[in-house]
């Protein structure tokens, strides 16, 4: 009796991974069997799990210039905002961490403040600035405009990730001779680089899939980002299905390869981030 | 400490003032765009028009940008990009710059832009928009351009996609397109397996709820997909039906009249309808319904001419249009819509832009091709139902005996306090009442904007 | 006098309170380089988001709209009506819903999650990548593809459901008052949780091995070995994790506005959804500036209570 509740005991956890494998991936599966499907076997009732026929014209409508001229926006603008964010975030960060100042603890808070607005409260006024900046349409504007969502929790982030690193083992060099800097450079920050890549990640995720801001910053085709060449193919009247499912997937494609890099060092990054609250 | 807490006070207080000033400074300046801007010369009554104001010879190429929205066939925004480059090369000296953003997304960054300071010299407005951007101040008024103009005449238009221009005795943009909801779409096959005739799609109401039961063995197939979803395309195929009934929202003086015994037996027999409609009446849009149509599970759908293309490519049974039923002994009658170009009043380049709308909606070749609604050009329109479009009589008729929506700066609100209706009253709320209360919402908001 | 030893960057490193005192009455000069350090991101946030905070309160308490570009002061007219409407109150009590039910949901779900990918070792990489397509897809692109899964007859819920005889009949879950929102709460909690999950797992990773022998030779169970040792290590993770998930999710607005654009009627309006709706559909921008501040007072007194908390447990220093 006793190996018979052992045996359940060690099903459990496959039963529950199947479970939530399930509820993971099956919507993906659906993205994906979708855009493989012909045109007529989308609007099929009973639906299909799995393609009676599978087809790649629905990628190869999607992989055009314009896909590329999206995809290379896309990367220029996610890439700088990671590591703009990442760059100013750990001078934060280090401030926060490492000295004590007049208003520290307010200014923590105040940071994180920032991110409680609603989008429709915030656009028009940061659309204001950016224009009279002369920013928008251009990838400094939106970057910048990233910037302000993103900030927030990776400051929060690395901060807490920087508290525990010891800062007795930079107070060490200082004795030997180096500077603050030499110091904080040389020891701390391979120390944090999980996290700096953790952050950098983060940031690189979150506006690798945002539309609003891109929709409202970006005016000319050439400046668009891949979500929103994605959603163009949702016209007033109609919904091309398989072209969207496509495009979805290949959007989906480099955050994934990139994912499979930093798995290591997000996990681990995302919680020494977190461990001091 | 308390010196801590003071300074602390003080930091957030100065924090707090200084971005208070910035607001200030902010709110004193011209909240609407400023240009500079060149007044328009005015023509006196009884002098000959003189043809499109020539501009001084131009060395530096001026930019135009243009924004509609988008059509999700391709081929359109290529025939767009077409039908400019010949206009570049008549005119070398100007360059123009076309975005399109899809339907869903496109009034809330043209919201964005021109209350952010910065809108396109040229929009293409939906007609329900005209009056709310002329009152807003966003747009400029066109009757100079179109005294001065040649070809842009009221009569070259179908006369109800010219009047959806007209506010408080100004012509605000020139029509692009326009069209009508809607027809009615069905499935002849059904129709043959139900044993009713293809030929003789029903004509009167009654004639359709007899139909409906014929066509409807839940779960397989149902007799109609019915909209009921928060949406524009809900109101317009709505309208339609008031219409037909001699109903109205509005009327041409101004007055709410929705709450009337016709559209208490429209509402009503909208819901005899949804009683042949598949589950879920209050979330399907015009996406859904075709969606279910391509698939065989409705005989009927109302939908626009434009959905012709989709069927095309998607349905693989018999599938058929007609003029949808009315009330018998009355007409049918649609609810209009389509698209306007307008001017940013913020535009430096008003006359240039005047030009780039000439050419765009005067040009019987050019309005054939970058449209796929109807073409407001007649010419142009006549031609492109015959040519592309099956059984082009019944769009004909259906668009030249179509009504617009209220044409008012508030129509947006108006639109929401309707959507609000046909939600309550598939919830369950009785329909009287939920009339009523439109009835009171609208003219609410009609009354403030007096 | 006790040895202070300072750093070139100002502040000091060590607990000197009497020598603190002094140094504050010497100027902020010595606070310079910690303010340069801060300054750029703080600059950034201030121009881009104080501005627009500070615009938003003001047209909360005027006309604004589209048509009227040049706002009349009306004070607090705007916040009245928003009070005494029906509307604002099934908004305000859907928005509690919706976050609470997601922020648990999540939490329980990606703990447990968490926790289990940690044991597995076969497939953990597959999982793992699994785990985040929720997190990466764009969030209308989510929406559309659980707004397709929720379709009555062509979507997956229903066949499902029907398949393990969990529901008869084709259920409309996005066109009915009653299940709408929950039907939503549900894609927000598929769309959310990798986060936690990820978060949880590495929390749980670096529970210090030996506290686990430690425990399991005192005869703990599994159960007690994760209640009493695993759970206690993990909370400050968990509460970082749970702060930003509720103001996450209090703000989200993809899903429901694309799912079901707040209906049918109000039935799954959350603040965000609302305000949006207010701005850019009836372009009404004072009413959608005031519901804005109500829902940002509302995330503003949660987050200073728990951050208070947070304080008082030493996490901020």
């Amino acid at each position: 009796m006793s190996t018979w509740y052992r045996r359940v005991q060690r099903a459990v956890p496959d039963a529950a991974t199947l479970v939530v494998a399930g509820f993971f991936g099956l919507p993906l599966l659906w993205m994906l069997s979708t855009s493989v499907k012909t045109a007529s076997e989308v609007f099929t009732a009973p639906p299909t799990i799995l393609p009676k026929t599978i087809t790649i014209v629905n990628y190869q409508g999607v992989l055009n210039r314009q896909f590329l001229l999206y995809l290379a926006n896309s990367t220029i603008v996610s890439l700088g905002t990671s590591v703009i964010c990442v760059g100013l975030s750990i001078l934060a960060a280090y401030g926060f961490s490492r000295t004590r100042f007049p208003g520290r603890k307010v200014l923590l808070v105040a940071i994180m403040i920032s991110q409680l607005l609603p989008l429709a409260v915030l656009l028009i006024g940061i659309y204001r600035v950016a224009n009279a900046l002369n920013l928008i349409n251009t990838y400094a504007g939106l970057i910048s405009a990233y910037l302000a969502f993103t900030l927030p929790p990776s400051i929060w982030l690395l901060r807490g990730f920087l508290t525990s690193v010891p800062v007795e083992l930079e107070e060490a060099a200082m004795v030997d001779g180096a500077s603050r800097l030499d110091a904080f450079l040389r020891i701390s920050v391979p120390l944090a680089m999980p996290g700096i890549i953790a952050t950098w990640a983060y940031a690189l995720f979150i506006t690798w899939q945002d539309f609003m801001f891109a929709l409202v910053f970006m005016t000319s085709d050439e400046r668009r980002t891949l979500p929103l060449g994605v959603l163009a193919l949702i016209g007033e009247h109609t919904i091309d299905w398989g072209k969207l499912m496509a495009s979805s997937v290949l959007l989906m494609v480099p955050i994934f390869v990139t994912f499979g890099f930093v798995q290591r060092y997000l996990i681990e990054g995302l919680t020494r981030g977190a461990l001091k609250g | 400490m308390r010196r801590r807490e003071f300074l602390r006070a003080m930091g957030i207080g100065a924090w707090a003032g200084v971005s208070a000033l910035l607001v200030a400074c902010r709110r004193a300046e011209a909240p609407t765009p400023t240009a500079a801007e060149v007044p328009s010369p005015t023509v006196a009554v009884g002098q000959v028009p003189s043809p499109v104001a020539t501009t001084p010879a131009v060395t530096e190429k001026l930019t135009l940008e243009l924004w509609d929205q988008q059509q999700s066939d391709l081929n359109i925004q290529q025939a767009y990009i077409k039908a400019l480059e010949d206009f570049q090369q008549e005119n070398p000296d100007i360059v123009v710059k076309v975005t399109t953003t899809p339907y869903a997304q496109y009034r809330d960054k043209l919201l964005v832009a021109v209350q952010g300071g910065r809108g396109p010299d040229i929009m293409s407005l939906d007609e329900i928009w005209t009056p709310e951007f002329a009152a807003a101040g966003i747009i400029e008024p066109l009757d100079p351009y179109i005294q001065r103009s040649a070809s842009v005449k009221p009569d070259a238009f179908f006369q109800p996609a010219w009047d959806t221009n007209l506010w408080q005795k100004q012509i605000w943009g020139i029509p692009l397109n326009f069209d009508v909801w809607e027809q009615l779409f069905y499935n002849a096959d059904h129709f043959r397996e139900a044993g009713l005739d293809p030929d003789k799609p029903p004509r009167t109401w009654d004639e359709w709820l007899e139909a409906l039961p014929q066509l409807t063995a839940p779960p397989q197939r149902f007799g109609i997909g019915l909209l009921g979803h928060k949406g524009e395309d809900t109101v317009v195929m709505l309208n339609s039906l008031m219409y037909s009934n001699g109903g109205a929202i509005i009327d041409e003086d101004g007055n709410v009249v929705i709450y009337s015994q016709e559209n208490i037996e429209t509402l009503e027999f909208y819901l005899k309808l949804s009683k042949y409609a598949p589950e879920g009446v209050a979330n399907v849009g015009e996406a859904e319904a075709v969606s279910m149509f391509a698939a065989g599970k409705v005989s009927m759908i109302l939908d626009g001419q434009w959905q012709q293309d989709t069927m095309n490519a998607r349905a693989t049974f018999d599938w058929r249009i007609a003029v949808p039923p009315a009330p018998a002994g009355k007409k049918f009658v649609g609810a209009l819509g389509g698209w306007n170009l307008a001017i940013n009043k913020a535009s430096k380049n008003k006359d240039v832009a005047f030009r780039l709308i000439e050419y765009l909606t005067t040009n019987k070749e050019v309005q054939k091709t970058i449209n796929s609604l109807t073409p407001a050009l007649r010419v142009a329109g006549e031609e492109f139902v015959k040519e592309k479009r099956r059984q082009p009589e019944v769009i004909l008729e259906t668009l030249t005996s179509g009504r617009p929506r209220p044409i008012s700066p508030v129509y947006p609100q108006v639109s929401d306090i309707e959507q609000q209706m046909v939600q309550a009253i598939l919830s369950g709320t009785p329909v009287e009442e939920a009339l009523q209360k439109a009835q009171r919402d609208i003219e609410k908001v009609v009354k403030s904007a007096r | 006098m006790v040895e202070v030893r300072e750093n070139t960057l100002g502040g000091s490193v060590g607990p000197v309170q009497a020598t603190q005192y002094r140094k504050a009455t010497r100027g902020l000069r010595r606070y310079i380089g910690s303010y340069l350090l801060v300054a750029p991101s703080f600059v950034l946030l201030c121009v881009l988001v104080v501005y627009p905070l500070a615009d938003a309160f003001y047209l909360s308490f005027t006309d604004a709209s589209f048509i009227r570009p040049i706002p009349e002061w009306v004070g607090v007219r705007n916040y009245h009506d928003a009070v005494v409407s029906d509307t604002f109150w099934k908004v305000f009590t859907n928005s509690i819903l919706w976050t609470v039910v997601v922020v648990v949901c999540q939490f329980l779900l990606g703990l447990a999650t968490g926790v289990l990918l940690a044991q597995k070792l076969r497939i953990r990489s597959v999982m793992r990548a699994l785990v985040i397509v929720p997190w990466v897809m764009p969030g209308v692109i989510a929406a559309i593809l659980w707004k397709l899964m929720y379709d009555p007859y062509l979507g997956l819920v229903n066949k499902i459901l029907m398949t393990v005889h969990l529901v008869d009949g084709f259920v409309a879950w996005l066109a009915q008052p009653e299940t709408s929102l929950p039907a939503i709460i549900v894609a927000a909690i598929w769309k959310g949780t990798p986060f936690s999950t990820l978060m949880y797992l590495a929390a749980y990773q670096n529970v210090p091995a030996d506290l686990l022998d430690a425990a399991r030779i005192d005869g703990a169970s599994r159960w007690q070995r994760f209640i009493y040792v695993a759970f206690p290590e993990m909370l400050p993770t968990i509460r970082t994790t749970i702060l930003l998930t509720t103001i996450w999710t209090f703000n989200y607005f993809d899903l429901v506005y694309v799912m079901t654009r707040g209906g049918p009627g109000y039935a799954s309006h959350i603040f965000p959804t609302y305000t949006y709706e207010l701005a850019f559909a009836k372009a009404l921008q004072g009413e959608a500036a005031a519901y804005g501040m109500i829902g940002t007072a509302i995330m503003l007194i949660f987050s200073i209570l728990y951050i208070r908390e947070i304080n008082r447990r030493g996490g901020l220093d």
